[in-house]
């Protein structure tokens, strides 16, 4: 079963979004609270998929993305961004895409199952 | 004596000192009768002023630039006189702007005061004026041209604009927390329509299945209104950037259609689409453009009466295209079409703002788009008819790709 790593620094919405990713019954999910706890996590396991949120006080998700590019053993895996500000206020998507090709995807809060699930299956399905 | 009135002027309003600097820089120049002391107290006078002493002729050629200019600037006096023109110091991004605007003022050949201008340093860094000046007039009575002084500011705006980004950090830390709730809102609700949360089965009757439905729908409408909110004051900061692109009329509908025919489906409103111009381009940033059918549309189906029919139709003349979206709503009263563009129109009538949801907000934002793509927009209306909204766009490309010009795209820290 594929594992999809969950970050936001808000406690009950990484329990809902893992909720909401359960529903699917493919996916299995790490619950991490804030991006220094994703640091400690990927030392141990490493997830099919990030899903990291943008805005955390201390290391945000750009940041985060950033570092999981710049460090070989994450390199490679696929990170789906959500924020509850809308991309376009942020940066183009595509230009994002050219400076950390591990941004598969953008999502912006909120979202629905459906929606969640469809974009999940398009990065690792 | 004379002179010890200057010094003791420089307290006073920038107009007076303005004045004095004038005569000062006078009896510098005609300086043979003074004695050196009073030289060097002029001097004194001069130097501790926060800015430095500028003439130039009418067309804004230097004629004289005093010696401090090197403090401010970085040139010499003789790099500018008879070389340079006032507007060649501009920041390239506001030359034309500001070109424009001196030189109307110069038509007006009145004093001016505080003119804030942006100017580059010799060594490239950015250097903020705040400038006055007076006209100045040969012997004849002939307009000769401007004498001022440009004011060192760069200090406050700089600390200005610290604020500025402050305050839009802020802004944004806020729209997340306002935002950020919705999540679970919706998140939660939508587990439990799909009967997720427990393990045990639990069948909701259909009437509660449409309850949930509509909070998550209503928890979507607290996200387009503060969404509505950011991008209302963007467009009026010209935060918002503007891609206009050229558009083939028949392809752009084909896109917009399917996202159009999601909305109206309240009352059974119908939505219908006329257009008898294929071939023909215009010039708009589709988004916007979007962004502008949605508002009107949305307006449209508020005050529509049930089971009627929104029509959009397509025209051209000879410079423009005109689109026109037309209901069979209620109608606006006479007296109230000049404020349908306003900000918060309603707010003279809250009775109808409690009656009719929104934030009235939408025609505004849709004018300043429709204008930022140098288009028209305008509305006719007839009490228990219907509302024609008609907004028109460019078939020929006009300004630049990006109307937007006045700032380079900048992405703050907080990602706002």
């Amino acid at each position: 079963m594929k594992k999809i790593l969950i970050v936001d620094n808000d406690k009950t919405t990484v329990d809902t979004i893992s909720k909401m990713i359960l529903t699917s019954e493919e996916y299995g999910v790490i619950k991490t609270i804030g991006a220094k706890q994703v640091i400690s996590e990927i030392k141990k396991t490493k997830p099919d998929l990030f899903m990291i949120d943008i805005m955390m006080p201390g290391i945000d998700g750009i940041t985060l993305s950033e570092r999981l590019y710049n460090n070989k053993s994450t390199k490679n895996i696929p990170i789906l961004i959500f924020s509850a500000l809308n991309m376009e206020a942020i940066i183009s998507e595509s230009q994002i895409r050219k400076r950390l090709p591990n941004i598969k995807g953008f999502l912006e809060k909120p979202f629905t199952i459906r929606v969640l699930i469809k974009k999940i299956d398009s990065i690792i399905k | 004596m004379k002179i010890f009135m200057i010094s003791k002027k420089i307290g006073n309003s920038k107009e007076e000192l303005i004045e004095q600097l004038r005569k000062t820089q006078v009896e510098l120049r005609n300086s043979e009768k003074l004695s050196n002391l009073d030289k060097k107290r002029l001097q004194d006078v001069v130097n501790n002023v926060l800015g430095w002493i500028w003439e130039v002729d009418v067309r804004g050629r230097y004629t004289y630039v005093g010696p401090f200019v090197k403090k401010y600037l970085g040139y010499k006096p003789e790099d500018l006189v008879g070389k340079k023109c006032f507007y060649d110091l501009f920041h390239p991004e506001d030359r034309e702007e500001l070109k424009r605007e001196t030189f109307a003022a110069f038509k007006k050949k009145q004093n001016f005061h505080e003119f804030i201008n942006r100017n580059v340093h010799k060594s490239g860094k950015v250097v903020w004026f705040s400038t006055s000046g007076i006209p100045i007039f040969d012997k004849k009575g002939k307009f000769f041209g401007y004498r001022g002084v440009d004011t060192d500011i760069t200090e406050k705006k700089e600390s200005e604009q610290l604020l500025e980004t402050d305050k839009n950090n802020f802004i944004s830390m806020m729209i997340h927390e306002l935002k950020a709730p919705l999540m679970n809102v919706v998140g939660l609700l939508d587990l439990l329509l799909y009967n997720k949360l427990s393990k045990e089965s639990h069948k909701f009757s259909h009437e509660e299945k449409n309850s949930i439905k509509t909070i998550i729908l209503e928890a979507y409408k607290i996200k387009n209104r503060v969404d509505k909110l950011i991008f209302t004051t963007k467009l009026e900061k010209k935060k918002e950037l503007f891609f206009i692109k050229k558009l083939k009329i028949s392809e752009y509908l084909k896109t917009l259609e399917p996202k159009l025919r999601i909305l109206p489906v309240e009352n059974n409103i119908r939505l219908k689409i006329n257009n008898k111009i294929r071939n023909m381009s215009f010039y708009a940033d589709p988004m916007k453009l979007e962004q502008v059918f949605a508002n009107v549309i949305e307006n449209s189906v508020r005050y529509s009466k049930p089971k009627t029919t929104i029509t959009i139709s397509v025209k051209k003349n000879k410079q423009n295209i005109i689109f026109e979206v037309k209901d069979q709503g209620v109608g606006i009263a006479n007296n109230n079409i000049p404020n349908v563009f306003k900000k918060f129109p309603l707010k003279q009538n809250l009775l109808i703002a409690r009656k009719r949801e929104g934030l009235g907000l939408g025609l505004y934002i849709c004018k300043i788009m429709i204008e930022r793509m140098h288009g028209a927009i305008k509305i006719k209306s007839k009490r228990g008819k219907g509302t024609m909204v008609q907004f028109t766009l460019p078939r020929k490309k006009r300004g630049g790709v990006n109307v937007f010009s006045y700032r380079s795209i900048e992405i703050p820290p907080t990602y706002d």
